[in-house]
């Protein structure tokens, strides 16, 4: 019995399955040391002693930092800003994306025309700081949700989207009296769930790493977004000498955070975007294509 | 279905319209808190604190307290939720609001706010740079007559030459200088010396050797290591200047120098082509870590603690660190340390103390409550309430052995921050309250001892280069440069090609990088100020 082509297991696929389980498995360590460090003891981390798994077990840091109450601010913070962020913005996307597939609206094409302008070219960050600034969202957390709340990028994903919908579902609802908001929530939003779900998971993570708009727009300590608070305490340790062999500032030397700490702080930081990449992994692999145009 | 949809988009629209205008805090909002609290009891004969005034009612002083906007340095933990924050609140009566400048690009960040409108009361620690920026930008007031009203304690705190530096030519003053108090500036100079080179005291004894102290012992140690074990003896951070090294060349920590009556940086100074020549033949011998341009503070640290090599330059409070990781490698050691090296046997080591402008404080002229932010600042400018603030009370949070502070604990680790709610009060009685936190636990505390035992036989030094750091030239260009050295240094070591050339290399570049207005802007500065440094 002749075993067809593609059933057996060559050379090749063998050869390939083991270099991408490599190339998968050093992306993996770098994360798997950190975890390493933040469960262990001081002494171990300072001497260089932990690799991959943790030497002195203890939880006690990783409890420490749960506690701080600077970093149950920011966590909040960015758990608020996400997850409002996300609504906000998904609202605004499917609304603006819901007209533009329609090649009957009126002036469609300037809008297109003025929408792929904004996506080409930005005012700047001074520019868009005074505007928040006369708007008085400095220092509030609505300057952290704004400022991510639109992506013009994404508003033509879920556009094409709607267009590759067929029409004869639409034209029948139309017929039976239906209105176009109707249509938009009760006949085209349960059939678009793939792109919805990848467009939510793209706010989502861009509003959860982001970190230039804590620094523009907040000088308020307990509305640090989470990942500003985690590049400060990284960053602490790496600018403690200046180059002519001095310390910088002394008092700050001396209260260092432990690299155990830092490590700790980077594992309970990552843990919820890690919980939630599994249920939303698939969509996140369609989506990468989903807005392309259908030949 | 449309209606409804339409009610929920106006709704959304409203909320936020709301959401926007009701926030827990308002920096520089518009809304017009009363400045100067209401004048109620003007008819009162209370007396006031400041008595310089003869008995007239000051408002200011008398009336309600508004809360204050402050805007200070990064720091990484939030100032409204440590222990010092209550303490200062009611020793001054002012509710503070606090805000920090991120770590990174704190200097933009500082013009933005400041440009943008954004109104602070006072903005407190500022680096000398920033203040400078916003002076020079028009955006401070003067403070000279709020210091006469309210500033007593402040004017008393400071130095006639730290004064000088924020006064411009018109007489304005722009801030109030914090200087540094690495070291007093009288009386004995014990607590000077904060950091050395650390040995691993069990190769020391294995190797039948004494902690070194000048260059040549310092030599070798080193290569008795080498010799017996083939490591390399001496790992450090990817710093081309190690100054505990340097200082058996004629220097030190400074990086401006006289020489034959010339104020020159330590590129040209004679003893560095020397100091370069000892590393290159360090690095080549395999005595220095040849992977020291790589390493990190952290990478540098572990090859010390795990022992692979025996030295390593660190500060007294690195010995917890140190002790913690020591046992949990198995190696059963202390730590002894080299303080910074003599020459040769014969001849006194030499250490220079720091003194100079670390901050400056500033009031905007956006400020609201200007008289108010002086009044605050003079409070905690009171060297008892600074005493307070800083290390507690005595009996409770410390205590005083043969003239030495000593934290007791738990009631100290409340204290830990503390130093970023003080004002200034003279250097002296500074250091000498400071000296507490360094005797937080055994380790650290025997490690300060054991690097100052010898103290005595130091020749002191105090240099005054950072109150130039104000100065155009040197904003603009010292970071560059030194950056620029450093980089050049290190390759030069590496490579171990003729010192004399690459100092010659290294100066030449300096010079074409901006050396030339820097040396300029700094020998000026030096000429018209030398005498008033003692």
């Amino acid at each position: 019995m002749k075993t067809r082509k593609k059933d057996r297991v060559s050379v090749f696929m063998i050869i390939n399955v083991f270099f991408l389980s490599l190339f998968g498995l050093i992306t993996l360590l770098p994360f798997m040391h950190v975890i390493a460090k933040a469960f262990s003891g001081e002494g171990p981390v300072i001497a260089g002693l932990v690799t991959f798994w943790p030497k002195q077990f203890q939880i006690d840091t990783v409890l420490y930092v749960l506690k701080k109450p600077e970093f149950l601010d920011s966590f909040r913070v960015t758990v608020i800003v996400t997850i409002v962020g996300t609504a906000i913005a998904m609202f605004l996307t499917v609304t603006a994306a819901y007209p533009l597939s329609k090649p009957s609206l009126r002036g469609r094409k300037i809008f297109l025309y003025i929408f792929v302008f904004i996506m080409l070219f930005h005012a700047g960050m001074v520019p868009n700081y005074l505007l928040f600034r006369s708007l008085r969202l400095t220092n509030t957390i609505w300057a952290l949700i704004f400022s991510g709340t639109f992506s013009v990028f994404n508003m033509f994903v879920v556009k094409n989207y709607f267009e590759s919908l067929p029409d004869s579902v639409e034209e029948a609802a139309k017929i039976d009296g239906a209105s176009n908001a109707y249509i938009l929530v009760k006949v085209v939003l349960p059939m678009s769930t793939p792109v919805l779900a990848t467009v939510t998971l793209f706010y989502g993570v861009a509003f959860w790493n982001n970190y230039m708009s804590g620094v523009l727009y907040i000088t308020d300590a307990s509305l640090k977004p989470l990942q500003q608070y985690l590049y400060d305490l990284i960053n602490e340790a790496l600018n403690l000498f200046d180059e002519t062999g001095n310390i910088r500032d002394m008092d700050k030397a001396m209260n260092l955070t432990g690299e155990s700490v830092r490590s700790a702080t980077i594992v309970v930081s990552t843990f919820p975007i890690l919980l939630l990449y599994p249920f939303l992994q698939k969509y996140f692999v369609k989506g990468i294509t989903i807005g392309s145009v259908k030949g | 279905m449309k209606r409804l949809l339409s009610v929920l988009l106006a709704a959304v629209l409203v909320f936020s319209l709301v959401a926007c205008s009701g926030n827990n805090k308002k920096s520089g909002s518009e809304t017009d808190s009363s400045s100067g609290g209401s004048i109620e009891t003007k008819n009162e004969t209370t007396t006031t604190q400041e008595s310089k005034q003869e008995s007239q009612e000051d408002p200011f002083l008398t009336g309600e307290k508004p809360e204050l906007n402050i805007l200070t340095f990064y720091t990484g933990y939030n100032m409204e939720e440590q222990p010092s924050y209550k303490v200062v609140e009611e020793m001054t009566g002012y509710k503070v609001h606090w805000f920090n400048l991120p770590q990174e690009n704190a200097d933009e960040k500082l013009l933005l706010e400041i440009a943008g409108g954004t109104s602070y009361d006072i903005l407190i620690r500022m680096s000398p740079n920033q203040a400078n920026q916003l002076f020079v930008q028009n955006a401070l007031l003067d403070l000279k007559p709020y210091l006469e009203k309210y500033g007593q304690n402040v004017y008393n705190a400071v130095s006639d030459v730290a004064w000088s530096s924020v006064t411009d030519q018109n007489g304005v003053i722009y801030g109030i200088p914090h200087e540094a108090f690495e070291g007093p500036k009288s009386g004995s100079n014990y607590g000077i010396l904060k950091g050395g080179i650390g040995f691993n005291t069990a190769y020391l004894e294995e190797l039948g050797m004494d902690i070194p102290k000048n260059l040549d012992d310092f030599y070798n140690v080193l290569k008795a290591y080498k010799e017996k074990t083939g490591k390399p003896a001496l790992t450090q951070n990817a710093i081309g200047w190690n100054n505990y090294i340097l200082a058996a060349f004629g220097m030190g920590d400074p990086s401006w120098y006289e020489v034959d009556g010339e104020f020159v940086h330590r590129i040209k100074h004679p003893g560095t082509v020397q100091y370069l020549a000892f590393m290159q033949k360090l690095y080549k011998e395999g005595l220095l870590d040849n992977d020291f341009p790589i390493n990190t503070a952290q990478t540098a640290k572990e090859k010390f603690t795990n022992g692979t090599c025996i030295a390593y330059p660190l500060m007294f409070w690195d010995i917890d660190g140190i002790y913690s990781a020591f046992e949990a490698a198995g190696i059963n050691a202390k730590v002894k340390v080299a303080t910074y090296l003599a020459p040769d046997a014969n001849t006194d080591p030499v250490v220079y103390i720091k003194e100079g402008i670390t901050h400056v404080t500033c009031i905007p002229k956006t400020s609201k409550n200007p008289e108010h932010a002086m009044i605050y600042f003079n409070t905690i400018s009171d060297v008892e309430n600074f005493k307070k603030i800083y290390i507690g009370e005595e009996g409770v949070s410390f205590e005083i052995k043969d003239g030495n502070y000593y934290p007791i604990f738990p009631a100290f680790s409340d204290f830990t921050n503390a130093d970023k709610f003080t004002g200034i009060i003279p250097v002296d009685n500074a250091f000498t309250m400071w000296q507490a936190r360094v005797r937080k636990t055994e380790a650290m505390a025997e490690m300060y001892e054991q690097m100052n035992s010898r103290v005595d036989e130091y020749k002191v030094y105090h240099y005054y280069e950072s109150y130039a750091s104000s100065l155009e030239a040197v904003q603009n260009n010292q970071a560059s440069l030194d950056k620029l050295v450093n980089d050049m240094m290190i390759q030069a070591i590496v490579s171990g090609e003729d010192p004399q050339t690459a100092i010659n290399n290294i100066t030449e570049e300096w010079y074409k990088s901006g050396g030339t207005e820097y040396e300029a802007a700094m020998q000026a500065w030096y000429k018209e100020n030398k005498d008033k440094f003692k």
